[in-house]
């Protein structure tokens, strides 16, 4: 057998995830007395029976259980674990506990906010001091101190469970956190935050609070020579520090699959394991101890770049590699793969479920097992024969692109699944990438040994202008690629039946093209299925046989779509852009929902009132879907963070020649078939002022009487004008304005305008239920309206008539 | 490349499928975007400014008899004291069957009843 240990290690992957997506072994107590059975059979096979076959069995079920064992010990809650203080209260807390990597910092409205992790030690509820165990991530704004990795701190704030997907398609931030080891997070008020109070004596946080301090100083050196656009490309390159990436650069690399490159993950390690163990060679350090060096080298560079998970997997795997090689062997790649694999899921077992782990363990693995398919297919013999020049950069392109098409291959329907994005361009773009990254990893080295010493700053000088130029030429490049038209096509996320029906095939293919013949054929049935999965499955998300109403949970925002069953849309509002703190709800919370459901179009947006918090969300939707009509109610923003976004709408609006209206009270909207839109605000003759009470309210009404009232934000004044159109009010469902919060003076008003709705649902979008106005509470007592909250019940969607099927979802 | 006759077949199947596909999502998805237009004054108001707001000082009148005290100290110029009078008067005769009947309650004089008596309802 080539690969002995490729088995027992399979199955030890098998036993964690069985038991991950299956309650296989309920009877986790008596594991260990099996396991320990299966240890005694293990020697006892070994040493009397002398039977290969027996022994590699009972070897195979033992890891399988042990695989096993280890999810379960994973999974099983910790006494005393952070977030059981969490449940029930919402009350501040104090946690003392040690930072256990480098905060990231990120811009927050005029301020800045910082993000680290927590291990947590004790916690101060309720005036009582605990012990307490677990992860927390800590979400604080930036003070004159920035805590570095072994600091301990106390940090006052509300904790919390992360939530899970609250949209349609939405992302699971607690399952997210959870592969993190976080079960928990905790928010800090401006005038709280943290206070460190010392550091931990560990000798590991030593290591890495030195580290620390070399990368704020190499930070520093970056800052000092390079351009907005290559600092924060070079931080995420070198030092793992992706927070100063803008979401456009990022959709750019996004778009053209070259995202990877951002992420220090095996590439990046590979990178500095060849230009250091080049460099150990050419100064003519022995092979042994070159490898040895370059071990310790990356290992180093792992922790540097910030000591994430997918670093350390890559120096995990590339030191196996280099072991293997440096003890004489002939290093085996894919049994470097596999081993690493076991450490990292025996001490992490949920790694497995991670996106990157998986991703870059499917690249590598795509590399070995599909290239052969795809090198057979382009005829590219395994050797470049010719020596000479020409011949040989033909040879290495031809080769180069076959990887390409065999990464694409191996990891589209997982990219598929996790970024609801195909990009066929990322066979060529990787060509320029890689070597881009090689450059750029190089480069800012240099720059970072240069900028270090003050006789040597004109050639740091150099190489931040060099490095300026690479970056600007890559990024406007992809720019250009990314425009191409089916460059990249975004797609709804495919069923996880699908996905692995897709291995299965590649599995099949792999197997099949042993006879090298066939091997075009199968890449073309490959191919072929792989395009007919995604086109068949979007082909049955057709549009909903029946109006479907969508209130999407963005926080503190708002955003409402309308899907008819002709196949048209209507967004009302389109949540906050993130610009002042937040998620961008166009991006993070309407655009995977519309990928889901196969939408490109958006017939007509309605923006209620120029507030970031209702189109803020549009700025990336134009950019991503086709919009028709946009319809204004006249306002026009007051205060500046609204009026810089609100600009940069109306001018791209303008490039793209999306046709406008403004609409007042007693208008019709027309042209939607099936459904009655009439607006009911702002009124005709003079604006109130003030953009809440000038927000548009419309009634939607279909064909089989259902009827939704959308009130934007409006307050009492507004309340009161609209009250001149009586039981025209009366709707099955409201859209509560403003949160439920506030509203106004005119209490009268505020209680007859929700008396007059008659809802049997009213739609708060809104966090919690704190601070809701109490006559608008009392209102819907009185009638027996049911209130939904989607902070609490997460988005809310409405079907059909007489709103009978309305899903809480 | 040679390929089997049914090699061959596989793929002008899988070929013809896609194509299939693409056609109907090309059709669903080329269609032209709604004509939207606005229609101007195509709705009716049912009341005027000045009915509304008779009508919401019509709802904020308080009953006398069906209030609780907390409710009745919503009245401009009644405490907690008179509104607990009030509930005294209420309980000991079952009923106000007029506004004049707010004189029997003591602290109550003609002044102050002109001056609330718009503030309330018998209801």
């Amino acid at each position: 057998m080539k690969r002995p240990i490729l088995a027992p290690i399979i199955f030890f992957l098998l036993g964690i995830f069985l038991s991950k997506i299956s309650a296989l072994f309920t009877i986790t107590s008596h594991l260990p007395a099996i396991i320990l059975a299966l240890t005694l059979l293990l020697v006892f096979s070994l040493f009397f029976l002398k039977r290969d076959k027996v022994f590699f069995t009972c070897l195979c079920l033992f890891f399988f259980l042990l695989g096993a064992l280890r999810f379960y010990s994973s999974i099983a809650p910790q006494e005393q674990d952070i977030s059981g203080f969490a449940k029930g209260h919402q009350e501040e807390v104090v946690i003392y506990g040690t930072v256990t990597s480098p905060p990231e910092e990120k811009a927050r409205g005029y301020s800045k906010s910082i993000t680290f992790p927590l291990q947590v030690k004790r916690i101060l509820t309720g005036g009582v001091e605990e012990e307490a165990s677990g992860k927390v991530l800590v979400r604080s704004f930036l003070q004159e101190q920035i805590p570095q990795a072994g600091d301990n701190v106390a940090v006052k704030g509300e904790l919390s469970i992360p939530p899970a997907a609250m949209n349609p398609a939405g992302f699971d931030y607690k399952a997210y956190l959870d592969t993190l080891g976080i079960s928990a997070s905790l928010n800090s008020k401006k005038e709280e935050g943290y206070l460190i109070t010392g550091s931990s004596k560990s000798p590991v946080f030593y290591v890495r609070r030195f580290l620390s301090s070399v990368r704020t100083r190499s930070d520093n050196i970056f800052k000092g020579f390079l351009s907005p656009l290559a600092l924060p490309i070079a931080e995420s390159v070198v030092l793992g520090k992706r927070s100063g990436i803008t979401s456009e650069v990022k959709d750019v690399f996004i778009k053209t699959g070259t995202m990877h490159i951002l992420a220090v993950s095996g590439l990046h390690v590979g990178i500095v394991a060849f230009v250091l163990l080049a460099f150990l060679r050419g100064i003519r350090i022995p092979k042994k101890l070159a490898y040895f060096l370059t071990v310790i080298g990356i290992c180093l560079f792992a922790v540097f770049a910030g000591c994430r998970p997918s670093s350390l997997r890559a120096a995990i795997m590339g030191s196996f590699l280099l072991l293997a090689l440096s003890s004489g062997r002939k290093g085996d790649i894919v049994n470097s793969l596999f081993l690493s694999a076991l450490v990292i899921t025996f001490f992490t077992p949920k790694a497995l479920f991670m996106p990157g782990f998986i991703l870059s363990y499917l690249a590598v693995l795509s590399i070995v097992y599909i290239t052969p398919l795809t090198d057979g297919v382009m005829n590219i013999p395994s050797d470049p024969k010719d020596v000479n020049i020409v011949s040989k950069t033909k040879w290495y392109t031809l080769k180069s692109i076959s990887v390409s098409l065999a990464v694409w291959l191996g990891m589209m329907p997982l990219i598929a699944y996790y970024f609801r994005i195909i990009t066929p361009s990322v066979i060529f773009t990787n060509l320029l990438a890689v070597p881009v990254l090689f450059v750029v990893i190089a480069l800012g080295f240099g720059l970072l040994v240069a900028g270090g010493f003050y006789f040597l700053a004109p050639v740091a000088a150099f190489i931040g202008i060099l490095l300026n130029i690479i970056v600007r030429f890559f990024i406007t490049s992809m720019e250009f690629i990314s425009r191409i038209p089916f460059s990249h096509l975004g797609v709804g996320a495919p069923e996880k039946a699908v996905v692995v029906l897709f291995y299965a095939l590649i599995a099949l293919a792999v197997i099949y093209s042993k006879r090298l013949t066939r091997s075009a054929f199968a890449l073309g049935v490959l191919i072929l299925v792989a395009a007919n999965l995604f086109v068949w499955s979007e082909v049955f998300t057709g549009p909903p046989s029946q109006t479907k109403v969508t209130f999407f949970h963005a926080g503190k925002s708002d955003a409402s779509l309308l899907e008819f069953s002709d196949g048209s849309t209507l967004l009302i509002d389109a949540g906050s852009s993130g610009t002042w703190g937040g998620n961008d709800n166009g991006r993070d919370v309407l655009m995977p929902y519309f990928r889901e459901r196969g939408i490109r179009n958006i017939d007509c947006f309605i923006i209620t009132h120029p507030h970031e918090d209702h189109f803020g969300g549009i700025l990336y939707l134009l950019d991503n879907f086709n919009i028709g009509t946009v319809i204004e109610g006249g306002s026009t923003p007051n205060e500046q963070k609204d009026r810089i976004l609100y600009d940069k709408m109306r001018e791209i609006i303008k490039d793209k020649g999306v046709k406008c209206y403004i609409a007042k009270e007693g208008d019709m909207i027309k042209g939607f078939s099936g459904v009655d839109i009439a607006v009911l605000n702002p009124p005709e003759k003079g604006y109130y002022g003030d953009a809440n009470n000038d927000s548009i309210v419309i009634k939607t009404t279909t064909k089989n009487g259902s009827s939704i009232l959308f009130c934007g934000d409006i307050g009492s004044d507004a309340m009161k004008n609209i009250l001149r159109f009586g039981s025209f009010l009366e709707s099955d469902v409201i859209k509560v304005p403003h949160h439920g919060m506030g509203m106004g003076e005119d209490k009268p008003a505020i209680r007859a305008f929700f008396a007059a709705s008659r809802s049997k649902y009213a739609v708060i979008t809104n966090e919690k239920d704190k601070n809701l106005n109490k006559d608008m509470l009392r209102a819907f007592d009185s009638r027996g309206t049911k209130i939904l909250i989607t902070g609490k019940a997460g988005s809310v969607m409405v079907v059909g008539p007489n709103s009978e099927g309305l899903v809480e979802d | 490349m040679n390929l089997t006759k049914y090699e061959k077949l596989a793929l002008i199947f899988l070929s013809a499928l896609l194509l299939a596909g693409s056609v109907v999502l090309y059709a669903r998805h080329s269609k032209p975007l709604k004509n939207i237009t606005i229609v101007e004054g195509a709705l009716n108001k049912e009341l005027s400014l000045k009915e509304v707001n008779e009508r919401l000082e019509e709802s904020l009148k308080v009953g006398i008899n069906s209030s609780t005290k907390e409710e009745l100290t919503s009245i401009p110029g009644v405490g907690e004291v008179l509104a607990s009078r009030m509930v005294e008067y209420r309980d000991a005769h079952g009923h106000f069957y007029a506004t004049e009947e707010l004189l029997e309650v003591e602290g109550i004089g003609p002044k102050k009843l002109e001056k609330i008596k718009e503030h309330i309802d018998l209801e």
